[in-house]
């Protein structure tokens, strides 16, 4: 066998409870944390993700203790994302159990924030968030958004994708701004123009609506290495499980 | 009660390793950045950074080097910490335990497709049936991998499973005697990293 692609459910958190945005606007609570952390986790879920979209003060020890209240039952990999903005908001997550950090805005603001997270916790713990839309300002047709998706950097997607490799990300987590909540399927344009850019894994996020298009992202030249979806899973549309079986049964290698 | 130390280098994640020890209850855990003396079993974890275990590692070294060869102390490195069990990194200047003879290389992808760091679920391959680290294990087991780098043990026989990545085929669980190294996060591999570390903790148990 080889390396398998990886199915990893996103779990938007607000204040401690799970929440799903469409198009990052109208949220809908839809469950406990740990408790969908387990559900995931026996469906067979690869690794999971945690959007911590709170913006209140009290934020940062929120984090901690979803940190550690999902690594106490979860033996299987996860990341934290959200509201990371230094080394000691990554420390607080990552010694509490998160495996991961994402950092999106605070590392366009501050690209130097990437290296120094890269040497302290190592490449392994690093995941890049990249927000992209299609744009005519940038040579690569793809912008960088920041605040959720909501401002635009104006910084080219290639040439941030490629500077976070030169500074040790260990990982893309690449958000089409212009699919995420349409549900008309992730954007094989921009994940396979960014594949083919870098080195690192990227994982695909954004537009997934039903279980083909796991397979349209997983395979062809410069395919994701992991696909991340939300509501499909949420909601009871499709399990885990059921993608990867689809996905084994179509020659895609998945860990089952 | 047995005591197991978990090594601290000052970043990462050890609440995850610390609470798969947990599981058993016939040992004790504890964390520290100094070998303390009476401890039954030593960890070296997967997390941080090259630069930040291999300065705790010196301090500690030739503690860790004395207990595991004069009272046979049962050491498991996993990741970063089984790599720094060989002699010398391509990833830094300094050296390693050297309890096993060989170099630390960096993946040099061949294809476009194999991707840097080696990040996710892959199989093992087992290549031995006499193994107790190894013990309930079998081939096609899937593991969970985050590295760049990988160690080329010269001693084949150090060897109990093998990984491919691309065109690339590197050891991914070593064993000798009380030496034992995964290249792979038994911490984060479900049932086949739960039997590994079981397995350990017997060994540091005594039966």
């Amino acid at each position: 066998m080889a390396l398998a692609k990886r199915i990893i459910p996103c779990l938007d958190v607000k204040d401690g409870k799970v929440v799903k945005g469409v198009n990052f606007v109208g949220l809908k609570d839809a469950g406990d944390p740990v408790e969908l952390a387990k559900i995931y986790r026996d469906q067979g879920a690869d690794e999971l993700l945690f959007l911590d979209i709170s913006a209140s003060i009290e934020s940062r020890k929120t984090r901690v203790d979803l940190a550690r209240n999902v690594a106490k039952v979860l033996d299987i990999p996860f990341t934290i994302g959200g509201g990371i903005s230094s080394v000691e908001d990554a420390r607080m997550v990552l010694s509490n159990g998160a495996d991961k950090v994402s950092v999106n805005t605070s590392a366009v603001e501050n690209p130097s924030l990437v290296s120094e997270l890269a040497d302290v916790f190592g490449q392994q713990c690093v995941v890049v968030a990249i927000d992209a839309k299609r744009s005519k300002e940038a040579p690569c047709g793809f912008t960088v958004c920041t605040f959720g998706g909501s401002h635009d950097s104006l910084v080219d997607a290639i040439s941030w994708a490629k500077e976070v490799e030169k500074r040790g990300a260990g990982e893309i987590l690449l958000t089409s701004i212009d699919r995420d909540g349409t549900k008309k399927g992730y954007d094989v344009e921009l994940t396979s123009l960014l594949g083919s850019k870098v080195s690192l894994p990227v994982i695909a996020s954004g537009g997934c609506g039903k279980i083909e298009h796991f397979l349209e992202i997983l395979s062809g030249p410069h395919a994701a290495d992991a696909a991340l979806a939300a509501s499909v899973f949420h909601y009871g549309t499709l399990t885990v499980m059921q993608v990867k079986e689809y996905l084994s049964e179509n020659k895609i290698n998945v860990r089952i | 009660m047995r005591k197991i130390q978990i090594l601290d280098y000052g970043s990462g994640n050890l609440f995850s390793i610390e609470n798969a020890l947990k599981q058993s209850d016939s040992i004790e855990v504890q964390v520290s950045s100094e070998l303390t003396e009476s401890v039954d079993g030593l960890v070296l974890p997967g997390v941080g950074s090259f630069s930040s275990a291999q300065k705790i590692l010196t301090r500690n070294k030739d503690r860790i080097l004395d207990a595991v060869k004069s009272r046979k102390l049962p050491l498991l490195g996993i990741c970063l910490g089984m790599q720094l069990l060989f002699e010398e990194s391509e990833e830094g200047t300094g050296e390693g335990l050297k309890l096993f003879k060989g170099r630390v290389k960096r993946f040099s992808p061949k294809e476009e497709s194999m991707k840097i760091p080696h990040m996710g679920w892959n199989t093992i391959n087992l290549d031995s049936s006499d193994s107790t680290f190894c013990k309930g294990l079998r081939s096609g087991e899937w593991t969970y991998y985050v590295h760049s780098y990988f160690p080329v043990p010269e001693d084949a026989k150090v060897v109990r499973a093998w990984t491919q990545y691309g065109s690339e085929r590197f050891a991914s669980i070593v064993e000798s005697e009380n030496i034992l190294g995964t290249q792979f996060h038994p911490e984060k591999s479900q049932a086949t990293g739960a039997k590994l570390i079981s397995n350990f903790v017997s060994l540091v148990a005594g039966n």
